[in-house]
C-alpha cells in the first residue's frame, strides 16, 4: 500500500515538473531523476522484491505503465522544445531579401569578339571553316596576288605602312583567300577573320589598326546569285530578318562583277540621319565573284572554277549594331565601355 | 566628283525625276547623291577607281544614257581642225618615248588675247574644285570636265626652237613646275622638252617658264595619250597628284585626243581670239592601243550569274553603253570595246560585270552555294582561345583588346635594357605619328596603358585580359599569339593570379607545369616568376616592379601575367581517360613542419610524395606561417595528407609507419622539425 501511495505521489510530482520543464537541459534532468540508472522509477522496479507476492504483478503493472506514461511524455516534451528551439532559430534567421549578393562578377568580352563570334557561328552553320594568315604580309600576298600590279590606282584604295623590302602590315584580310588558295585545291569554303593595318590617322571613324572578316568560296558552279543568297542570309542573321538589304555594282581589283552591300540604317529605320548620312543606307559589305586573273594566278582554270568573296569591317559592324559613335572607344578599353556589352 | 545638272543636261535627256536619277544610279552605276554647290544641283558621284572614263560629263552622261535608257544629244556642232602644213612652220613634234606615249597631238593659234574667261564657264570650274585662271587655261580644263581628256598650253613664244622633244629626262635633270616647286628628275621620268630642257612633266604638270600668262600672244595647245603605268609611277615618285595625272594613269580615250583638242582650239579661240594655224602635229603609233574585241558567250554569262537573261535584252545593254556587236553566231557575241572602256574591259567577265550592273543586281535570286567540302579543323588555337577567354569571364575579367603598335619609349617604361630580346622589334617604315612606330613584342604595353587609362577615370580596380599577337623582328619576322591578364587592386596577392594561371594553365590540359622564380626587368624581383612545360618556357607571371608601376602611373597593387597560346597548344595533351572510383576508405592525417624559409614549398611537398609511397593518394597544402611563434627566418608548413590502398583498408599501423617515414625524410634532407 506504501508503494502504491509512492506511486501516486511520483506520479504527481512528475506532472507538475514536466509541465514546468522549459527546455531540453531540464528535460534530459527529468528524464535522469526518473528513468535513469539511479531514477525514481527505475528504484522503484529494483524494490519490487518488497511487494507482497500477490501483489507483485498488479504492482509491477501500475509501475510499467507509469514508466510507459512518464517516458512517453518526456518524449514529447523534448520533441516540442526541439521543434520550439527551431521555430525560435529560423525566426531569428529571417533577412532582408532585397539587400545585393556578394560574390564575383561574371567579366565581359570585348564588343569586337562578340561580333566576331556571331559571324563565325552563322558561318559555321553554312559549313564553312575557319582560315588564318599573317599580319606581316608579302606585296605579294597583299596586292600583286590580288590582281593589285605595282604602281596600279587601285593601290590608293589601301593605304599601307610598309615593314621591310617588299613586307607590309596587311591593309585587309584578302591575302587569306591566296594563302588558302596555295594550299588548298577547290572546293573552298572559308572565313577568315583577323586584324588589319591602314596608314589613316585616328579620328572618330577611322583607326590605323581594325578588324576584318573574309569569306572565300571556290567550286564548280559558283554563280553570283550564291553570292547574293549568302551575303543576304548572313545580314538578315547580324541584323535581323527585317533589315532591308541592298546590293550595287562597286570596284575590287580582285572581284569581278563587284559589289557593295548596305543594310537598311537601324537608327532611322531608312528615313536618313545623321548615322547613314543621311541616305538611309549603311554600307556593310564589299563583295564580289574572285576575278578570273585571280583564279589563274593561283594555278587554277577559270574556265572551270567560279568563286565569290566577300569582306566586312568588323568595328563598322558593332559601331552600326550598338549605336557606338567613336571608334577609339573600342581600344580605350574603359570599363564603364565594355561593361554594357 | 561633282556633276552640275545643268551641265550634264547639254549632253544627255534626263527624263526622270532627279532624285530618281540618283537612286538608279547608285543601284547601277556608282554611289550618287543629289546635291548643290554654288545655288546649282549637282550630282555628287563617287566614281569608282577602275572608270577614269566617268571623270568627266560626258562620261557620266554616257552611264545616265545606258541606265535610264535615254540618249545622248547630239548638239554640239563637229568643229575639226583644218588639215595642213602650215603648222610646220610654227612647231615640230618628235616622240623619242613612242611606248610612253603612243599619241602626241598638238594645234597651233596665234595672237590670243590673255584675259578672265566666261562667269559660266568659271563657275562650272570652280565646282569641280579647279581655280580659274585664264581663258586659255580655263578652256584647257574646261574640255578636261567635260571630255575627260587633258590638255596642256603652251606660251608658245617660251619654247625654245620651235621643237616639242617627248622624251625621258637625262639624269640629274629639273623642271620648276607650275606650283613654283624644283622638281628633281630621273630616267624613267617622261618629260615634254624643248630644244634645251624639258618644259613640262609629261601628263602631271607643266613647267613654269612656258605657262600662259597675261603677256602670252601664242598658244602651242598639247592633247595626247600617255602610258598609265609611267604616268602612275612618276606621279607616285615625286608625291604630285593632279587633274590631268589623274586621269591619264586610268587610261585616257585614245581616239578623244584628236577630237577634244579640235574642240579646245576653237574654245580658246572663242574666248581669246586670235587665228588657229592650219594643221596639227600628229604622232600617233597605235599599235597597242587598237580597238579590243572581246567574245561574250550567252551561256557563260548565265552560268556565272545565275540568271539567264534573254540574249536581245543582252544586245541591248552592252549597245546602250556603246559597245559595238561585230558579231553573232549560235551563243556568240563578239563586241568591239569603244575607246573610252579601253581601261576597264578587258575580257569577258568584264562585258558581264556590264550586264549584270545594267540589269540590276536587285533582280538576281538569292541561292546558296552547293558546295559539299569536307569540314577541315579550325586552327589549333581557335578552341583554346574561346575555352580561355570563358574561363577568364568566368572568373570575373573583362576582355580588353589594343592596337598592336607603340613606340621604343613604350619598351622603356617596362624598364628593358638595352639587350632584351623585346627590344628586337619590328619598325615601321612610314610610321604615321611617333608614338606609333613599331609593332609591340608584349601585351603588357597595351594592357598596362588600359589598367592607367582606366585609373585615371576613376575606375580604380579593374580586371583585365586580352589575347592577341606579339612581333619579333629576330632572323625573320615573328608573330606569336599570346594572352595577358592583369589585376589592378588595392589589396591583391601573389596567389591570387597564380589561382587564374593554374587554372588556365589546367583548362589547357597540361598536367605537368612548373613555376620557377625568376628576374624580369618589369617584374618585382621577389615575386617574379617564369612558367615551364617541362624546358618550354610559356611565358610569366609575378607583380609588377614598382619602378615599372610609377612609369605607368599605377597607384594600386598590379600583377600580371602573359604565356604564349601559340606554345600551348602545340603541347599534346592526352585523351581523358575514366579512372575507376576508389573502394576503399581514405585515411586523413595532417603533418606540420617548421622548415627554413628558403626551402619551396615544392621541394617540401616533392619529398613528401617520394618519401610516402605508393599509398598516398593526395598532399595537399593547408597553411603557411611565419608569425612570431615560429623563430625568424623559419616558417611553418601545413599539409593535409590522404592515404588510401586500392585493394584493402589501410591499417592505422601501416599508416602511422608511412607517416614516419615522411617525417623522418624532411628532417634529413631539410632539418624540418615537426610542429
Amino acid at each position: 500500500m506504501d508503494q502504491q501511495k509512492e506511486l501516486k505521489l511520483i506520479q504527481g510530482t512528475f506532472s507538475q515538473e514536466i509541465l514546468a520543464c522549459k527546455n531540453l537541459k531540464e528535460a534530459e534532468s527529468l528524464r535522469i531523476k526518473y528513468l535513469g540508472r539511479a531514477g525514481l522509477i527505475t528504484e522503484l522496479l529494483k524494490n519490487i522484491k518488497n511487494v507482497a507476492a500477490s501483489d507483485r504483478p498488479a504492482f509491477g503493472n501500475l509501475v510499467n505503465q507509469l514508466k510507459n506514461e512518464i517516458e512517453e511524455k518526456i518524449s514529447q516534451k523534448i520533441k516540442e522544445l526541439t521543434e520550439q528551439a527551431q521555430q525560435q532559430k529560423i525566426s531569428e534567421e529571417s533577412i532582408d531579401v532585397t539587400l545585393p549578393g556578394r560574390g564575383p562578377k561574371f567579366g565581359h568580352s570585348h564588343p569586337l569578339t562578340q561580333i566576331f563570334n556571331q559571324i563565325k557561328e552563322v558561318f559555321k552553320t553554312l559549313g564553312y571553316t575557319i582560315a588564318e594568315g599573317p599580319e606581316i604580309e608579302t606585296d605579294y600576298h597583299n596586292f600583286e596576288a590580288l590582281n593589285i600590279p605595282q604602281h596600279h590606282p587601285a593601290r590608293d584604295m589601301f593605304s599601307t605602312f610598309f615593314v621591310g623590302d617588299n613586307l607590309v602590315l596587311r591593309t585587309h584580310t584578302s591575302p587569306v583567300q591566296i594563302r588558302v588558295m596555295e594550299k588548298q585545291k577547290p572546293p573552298i569554303k572559308v572565313i577568315a577573320p583577323g586584324r588589319v593595318y591602314r596608314r589613316d590617322a585616328l579620328d572618330l571613324t577611322h583607326a590605323p589598326v581594325f578588324h576584318q572578316v573574309e569569306g572565300l568560296v571556290v567550286a564548280e558552279g559558283i554563280t553570283f546569285g550564291d553570292l547574293k543568297g549568302t551575303l543576304a542570309y548572313f545580314l538578315r542573321q547580324i541584323f535581323g530578318p527585317e533589315r532591308k538589304i541592298r546590293f550595287r555594282p562597286s570596284f575590287f581589283p580582285f572581284t569581278e562583277p563587284s559589289a557593295e552591300v548596305d543594310v537598311e540604317c537601324i537608327i532611322c529605320n531608312g528615313q536618313g540621319c545623321r548615322v547613314c548620312s543621311g541616305t538611309g543606307w549603311k554600307e556593310i559589305l564589299g563583295a564580289g565573284l574572285v576575278h578570273p586573273n585571280v583564279l589563274e594566278i593561283m594555278g587554277l582554270d577559270s574556265e572551270k572554277f567560279t568563286g565569290f568573296a566577300f569582306g566586312a569591317g568588323i568595328e563598322r559592324i558593332a559601331m552600326f549594331k550598338y549605336g557606338i559613335d567613336d571608334i577609339r572607344l573600342f581600344f580605350e578599353n574603359d570599363l564603364k565601355f565594355l561593361e554594357q556589352f | 566628283m561633282l556633276y552640275p545638272i545643268e551641265w550634264l543636261k547639254e549632253l544627255v535627256d534626263i527624263k526622270v525625276p532627279l532624285k530618281e536619277l540618283a537612286e538608279i544610279l547608285t543601284n547601277h552605276c556608282f554611289e550618287a547623291n543629289l546635291t548643290e554647290a554654288f545655288g546649282q544641283p549637282c550630282l555628287d558621284v563617287e566614281v569608282l577607281p577602275n572608270r577614269g572614263d566617268c571623270l568627266s560629263i560626258i562620261g557620266l552622261a554616257r552611264e545616265i544614257a545606258a541606265t535610264t535608257k535615254t540618249r545622248l544629244k547630239n548638239n554640239k556642232s563637229k568643229k575639226i581642225l583644218v588639215e595642213g602644213s602650215e603648222i610646220k612652220k610654227y612647231i615640230s613634234v618628235e616622240v623619242k618615248d613612242k611606248k610612253l606615249c603612243p599619241r602626241y597631238l598638238a594645234s597651233f593659234i596665234t595672237g590670243v588675247k590673255i584675259s578672265p574667261s566666261p562667269e559660266k564657264i568659271q563657275k562650272r570650274l570652280l565646282t569641280a574644285g579647279i581655280r580659274p585662271i585664264n581663258n586659255v587655261v580655263d578652256a584647257t580644263n574646261y574640255v578636261l570636265l567635260e571630255r575627260g581628256q587633258p590638255l596642256h598650253a603652251f606660251d608658245a613664244d617660251k619654247i625654245t626652237g620651235g621643237k616639242i622633244i617627248v622624251r625621258t629626262a637625262a639624269p640629274d635633270e629639273t623642271i620648276i613646275t607650275l606650283d613654283g616647286e624644283k622638281r628633281q628628275l630621273t630616267p624613267e621620268m617622261l618629260v615634254i622638252a624643248d630644244a634645251q630642257k624639258p618644259v613640262a612633266l609629261a601628263g602631271i604638270m607643266g613647267g613654269s617658264q612656258s605657262e600662259v600668262s597675261l603677256a602670252t600672244k601664242n598658244i602651242l595647245l598639247e592633247s595626247a595619250f600617255f602610258q598609265p603605268y609611267s604616268i602612275r609611277k612618276t606621279s607616285s615618285a615625286l608625291g604630285l597628284r593632279t587633274e590631268a595625272s589623274m586621269r591619264f594613269e586610268k587610261g585616257v580615250d585614245f581616239e578623244n585626243v584628236l577630237t577634244a583638242l579640235a574642240e579646245a582650239t576653237f574654245l580658246i579661240q572663242e574666248f581669246a581670239g586670235g587665228r588657229i594655224v592650219a594643221g596639227l602635229a600628229n604622232v600617233t603609233d597605235q599599235k597597242d592601243y587598237l580597238p579590243r574585241k572581246i567574245r561574250l558567250r550567252v551561256k557563260k554569262t548565265a552560268e556565272i550569274l545565275g540568271i539567264s537573261i534573254s540574249t536581245p535584252e543582252i544586245k541591248r545593254i552592252l549597245e546602250s553603253l556603246g559597245f559595238q556587236l561585230i558579231s553573232a553566231k549560235n551563243d556568240e557575241f563578239c563586241f568591239l570595246v569603244p575607246a573610252w572602256r579601253w581601261g576597264d574591259i578587258k575580257r569577258e567577265i568584264d562585258l558581264i560585270e556590264e550586264i549584270a550592273r545594267l540589269y540590276g543586281y536587285e533582280k538576281f535570286p538569292e541561292t546558296l552555294p552547293k558546295v559539299n567540302v569536307p569540314v577541315k579543323e579550325a586552327p589549333q588555337t581557335e578552341n583554346l582561345t574561346q575555352e580561355l577567354r570563358n574561363l577568364l569571364l568566368g572568373f570575373g575579367f573583362n576582355e580588353a583588346i589594343n592596337f598592336s603598335l607603340g613606340a621604343s619609349k613604350d619598351l622603356d617604361l617596362l624598364s628593358l635594357p638595352a639587350g632584351h630580346t623585346w627590344r628586337q622589334t619590328v619598325v615601321l617604315k612610314n610610321p604615321l605619328t611617333e608614338d606609333q612606330t613599331l609593332l609591340c613584342p608584349t601585351l603588357l604595353i597595351g594592357l598596362l596603358k588600359n589598367l592607367a587609362f582606366n585609373q585615371n577615370r576613376q575606375n580604380r580596380e579593374a580586371a583585365l585580359f586580352e589575347i592577341g599577337r606579339t612581333f619579333l623582328n629576330k632572323r625573320q619576322y615573328e608573330e606569336e599569339l599570346k594572352l595577358v591578364v592583369g589585376i589592378m587592386k588595392k589589396e591583391a596577392d601573389f596567389f591570387e593570379i597564380k589561382n587564374i594561371l593554374e587554372n588556365i594553365l589546367e583548362k589547357s590540359g597540361l598536367k605537368n607545369f612548373s613555376i620557377q622564380k625568376a628576374a624580369k626587368p618589369f617584374l618585382h624581383p621577389g615575386q617574379g616568376a617564369e612558367i615551364f612545360a617541362g624546358s618550354e618556357n610559356l611565358g610569366f607571371i609575378g607583380e609588377l616592379h614598382p619602378k615599372v608601376k610609377e612609369n605607368f602611373g599605377l597607384m594600386n597593387s598590379v600583377f600580371i601575367l602573359e604565356i604564349s597560346l601559340e606554345k600551348i597548344s602545340q603541347i599534346k595533351t592526352p585523351q581523358k581517360i575514366f579512372k575507376p572510383l576508389p573502394q576503399f576508405p581514405q585515411v586523413f592525417r595532417d603533418l606540420a613542419v617548421v622548415v627554413d624559409k628558403k626551402t619551396p614549398y615544392s621541394q617540401i611537398k616533392g619529398a613528401i610524395k617520394e618519401s610516402a609511397g605508393e599509398f598516398l593518394e593526395s598532399v595537399a597544402f593547408l597553411t603557411y606561417y611565419d608569425g612570431p611563434q615560429v623563430p625568424q627566418g623559419f616558417a611553418s608548413l601545413a599539409f593535409s595528407l590522404v592515404f588510401r590502398h586500392p585493394e584493402r583498408t589501410l591499417k592505422d599501423g601501416e599508416v602511422a609507419e608511412i607517416h614516419q617515414k615522411i617525417i623522418k625524410t624532411l628532417e634529413q634532407r631539410f632539418e624540418a622539425k615537426l610542429r
